[in-house]
């Protein structure tokens, strides 16, 4: 039986990893894929743990709201590309150790 | 189902590892769609159908197409850089420290429950209603904020015409 502890677990070791990557790599766009796999984690662990008040549609609290926080993750994703090609436009590197120097 | 649930959450890791560890941005974006894959596994096999196909068309329709159309753009020019030694061993260290705070958690009673059970989160009847009452006001939210992210993305990469670039210097 897949215990709630195991789901939250997997979401945690993703985000674990994505913390990781943020801090290994030097790459913009590579910096906000793993700002992703941390958002990704946090929605399996919110899947997991998707219980308390029922509403009365028969869905609980918690997984009701996935599907919103999931457009939300889009729209960061949106930002942050657009940000990257504004900061790729001025300063003509996406490698954050080379942008002191340009910015 | 058991058997599913660990196949795809071993995918997903490794994928993971891959976005993390791979030189080429490409292999990247690449190793992130098996991960999206692996995590719509994951989802499906908890029972949550829906939530993994808004999942997939979520990340790979929207999020990945964006990624790669960037890379695509912009990426290819530069060659990929090498890790350093005391950078990994750096980074390795504190995502352990902060790993440790996961230990009490795992020390922690929490009841198994069977995710086959909750009929309700494969209920797609039950998120539009839930959306679409319960939640009216946040999706109506969600949806502008989507709209007015898109319009202020395309407004703010747009290049100047050459009259208005001299009226604005």
């Amino acid at each position: 039986m897949i215990g709630v502890n195991t789901v939250i677990l997997l979401g945690a070791l993703l985000s674990l990893v994505g913390l990781l990557g943020m801090l290994l790599r030097k790459n913009l766009i590579i910096m906000l894929m793993n700002l992703e796999i941390m958002f990704l984690g946090a929605i399996v662990a919110l899947v997991g743990a998707s219980r308390g008040q029922v509403l009365p549609s028969g869905l609980p609290e918690g997984a009701a709201v996935i599907p919103l926080i999931l457009a939300v993750g889009a729209c960061e994703v949106c930002v942050g590309l657009t940000m990257i090609v504004k900061i790729f436009k001025q300063s003509g590197t996406f490698w954050v150790d080379e942008m002191d120097e340009k910015l | 189902m058991q058997a599913v649930f660990w196949f795809f959450s071993t995918v997903a890791l490794l994928s993971a590892l891959g976005v993390v560890f791979s030189r080429q941005s490409m292999m990247s974006a690449c190793w992130m769609f098996a991960l999206v894959l692996g995590l719509s596994g994951v989802m499906a096999s908890l029972g949550a159908w829906m939530l993994s196909l808004i999942t997939l068309l979520v990340y790979v329709g929207a999020v990945l197409v964006l990624f790669v159309f960037v890379l695509m753009f912009i990426g290819q020019r530069l060659p990929a850089k090498q890790i350093g030694r005391l950078r990994l061993v750096g980074a390795l260290g504190m995502v352990a420290f902060i790993g440790l705070l996961l230990l009490p958690f795992l020390q922690m009673a929490v009841p198994a429950q069977s995710f086959g059970l909750l009929s309700a989160l494969s209920d797609n009847k039950a998120y539009g209603r839930a959306l679409f009452t319960y939640y009216s006001l946040p999706t109506l939210f969600v949806g502008w904020m989507l709209l007015w992210v898109g319009v202020g993305a395309i407004k703010s990469l747009e290049s100047p015409v050459a009259g208005e670039e001299a009226r604005l210097s």
